[in-house]
């Protein structure tokens, strides 16, 4: 009860993380903690994977070359038994980079899902919808943008750092020069609709078995989401796109309107599995609450609801006063004098009979 | 509300104008007035003068939807953002340029002068050139004429300061010219006007 009506008073930003989770429980996602520290060799292989910002080392005991996590995904896959046949996770963990150019080194609050075998439509579905329902808590106003990765293969074939450069940036004369199609590049580039189950706009590209199987992947994906009532907020937008390294189906990037970058992303990752030698197909998302620290900040105008001066009275009498208080809903502090600059909406001043 | 992020400076003005022939003009900015910012509410546009390398700034951050800005800054700062749009106006190149009749010597490393310190050493990175970067923000003409570098990356337009430093083109790296770049989560929920402006344009190239 006295925990709820905490929960309850929380600023916005404070709640989110709860809210995810319950979310994220009530579709039977277990909760997944892990330690602060891994060994650096871990993520050498695989730093791409990172957007290219910086790892954060130390010398641990023995010599070994630590780091400080910078990504969650990568511990979670590393420790996945390759006999599970299936695993729905989720974390809320700090994560440590280093920003590419200044070297300034981030802490980021961050929290993610990964659905390990995720194989089938129904599975693919529940990842989306969870990455839309998230979005949603965060703001009213948000876009889920969708790519997919295979279907940019079948279309291309290689994906060349440049080529993918141009897709991401919507630039039409690049992407035209690169692929000598200036009507393909017209294409990619302003495709962006609501995932209506046809997808008529994707047809004109269907060329060969890659491209015929992704398509018919986001066309059940489409339709199950309009099923689930879900199109209004997503697109399906090939700026969408991630490196192909590691993800080889859809991908998914967030936008909510209160934030200049993109919150949440992440998508399908069987590659990077098969990079670790698993076995399982995953799909999973991160959201990067740490940027949305800034965006949600409410400067509170109290400390509490009453300050409660007990001055020379008998301590006992004070405590039992200030849980009455408690009981009833309120927020106290309690303080031997007036002297703290303390904000609160009422000042109770114990043993002298009135109320300031 | 769209704001726009434009450079101040001749490029800026060039620019405005184009807006202007879409009906999105805005009373005061075409005059003297030292305001940094100008809205016209009818339109639902807000202009923000800032400096030409800041554009992008503004517009990674979200202080502005769309913005004007040179390839030469994208090149250089590699912003998050969409590259809607050639507009084809302020057409220049960045190059390397020499005093006239240099000869380089390739025992040594390239000692380079440049406001472009990324896209320069990207350059040299390919041709697998070791060079000593000088970061310099302006007149950078003057680095080789006093010995301060052997070569300069900058950006030229016509030539003609080169020619009056005594210089020459010995390559060109990049091409630019303005571009309309857009934030990512503005583009979201503000598609449709941003989509319009960058249509218009380039029916008016």
């Amino acid at each position: 009860m006295e925990v709820a009506l905490l929960t309850e008073k929380l600023p916005f930003f404070d709640r989110i993380p709860l809210q995810l989770r319950a979310l994220y429980e009530s579709f039977g996602y277990r909760k997944y903690r892990m330690d602060k520290f891994e060994t650096y060799d871990t993520y050498r292989e695989n730093k791409n994977f990172l957007t290219g910002e910086g790892i954060i080392t130390f010398t641990g005991a023995g010599g070994r070359l630590m780091a400080l996590k910078p990504d969650v995904t990568i511990s979670i896959i590393k420790n996945v038994d390759p006999e599970d046949v299936r695993e729905k996770l989720f974390y809320h963990e700090n994560v440590f980079r280093m920003k590419k150019g200044d070297g300034e080194v981030r802490e980021i609050s961050q929290t993610g899902l990964e659905y390990i075998g995720a194989d089938d439509a129904f599975s693919e579905a529940e990842v989306v919808i969870l990455a839309a329902k998230s979005l949603s808590l965060l703001d009213e106003n948000d876009i889920l943008n969708i790519g997919h990765m295979g279907f940019l293969s079948g279309v291309f074939g290689d994906l060349s750092e440049e080529l993918l450069d141009a897709l991401a940036g919507k630039n039409r004369a690049a992407l035209a020069e690169i692929c000598g199609d200036a009507e393909l590049a017209e294409t990619l580039c302003t495709l962006c609709e609501k995932p209506t189950a046809e997808l008529e706009f994707l047809k004109g590209l269907v060329k060969n078995e890659r491209t015929q199987a992704a398509f018919e992947e986001l066309k059940t994906l489409a339709g199950l989401l309009c099923a689930a009532g879900l199109d209004e907020n997503i697109r399906i937008d090939f700026s969408t796109v991630n490196a192909p390294d590691y993800y080889n189906g859809i991908v998914m990037r967030g936008y909510i309107s209160k934030a200049a970058s993109a919150v949440l992303a992440g998508g399908r990752y069987d590659s990077m599995m098969r990079r670790f030698g698993k076995p399982q197909t995953a799909l999973g998302f991160a959201i990067y609450l740490g940027e949305l620290e800034r965006v949600f900040y409410e400067p509170s105008e109290f400390d509490a609801d009453i300050l409660l001066v007990y001055g020379e009275c008998d301590p006992r009498e004070a405590l039992e006063k200030a849980e009455k208080m408690r009981a009833q809903g309120y927020t106290v502090r309690a303080e031997k004098d007036q002297n703290g600059g303390v904000r609160a909406k009422k000042t109770i001043v114990l043993g002298a009979n009135q109320d300031a | 509300m769209l704001n726009i992020a434009l450079p101040k400076g001749r490029l800026g003005d060039q620019v405005y104008d184009k807006f202007q022939k879409l009906g999105l003009g805005c009373s005061g900015m075409d005059g003297s007035d030292r305001r940094l910012v100008f809205e016209n509410p009818e339109a639902g546009v807000r202009y923000l003068l800032v400096k030409p390398s800041d554009v992008a700034v503004y517009v990674v951050h979200g202080a502005a939807d769309i913005g004007v800005v040179g390839k030469d800054v994208l090149l250089e700062t590699e912003p998050d953002v969409y590259e809607l749009c050639d507009l084809g106006i302020g057409k220049c190149r960045i190059v390397i340029a020499a005093k006239n009749g240099f000869k380089e010597d390739t025992s040594v490393p390239l000692r380079v002068a440049t406001k472009y310190p990324h896209v320069t050493a990207h350059y040299y990175a390919d041709l697998n050139r070791r060079i000593e970067l000088i970061k310099l923000n302006g007149s950078i003409e003057l680095a080789p004429v006093t010995g301060l570098s052997d070569v300069i990356s900058d950006i030229v337009e016509t030539g003609t300061t080169l020619k009056e430093n005594n210089l020459s083109v010995l390559e060109t790296i990049a091409f630019s010219s303005a571009r309309l770049i857009a934030n990512k989560s503005a583009y979201q929920f503000k598609r449709e006007m941003i989509d319009g402006i960058r249509d218009r344009m380039e029916q008016l190239r």
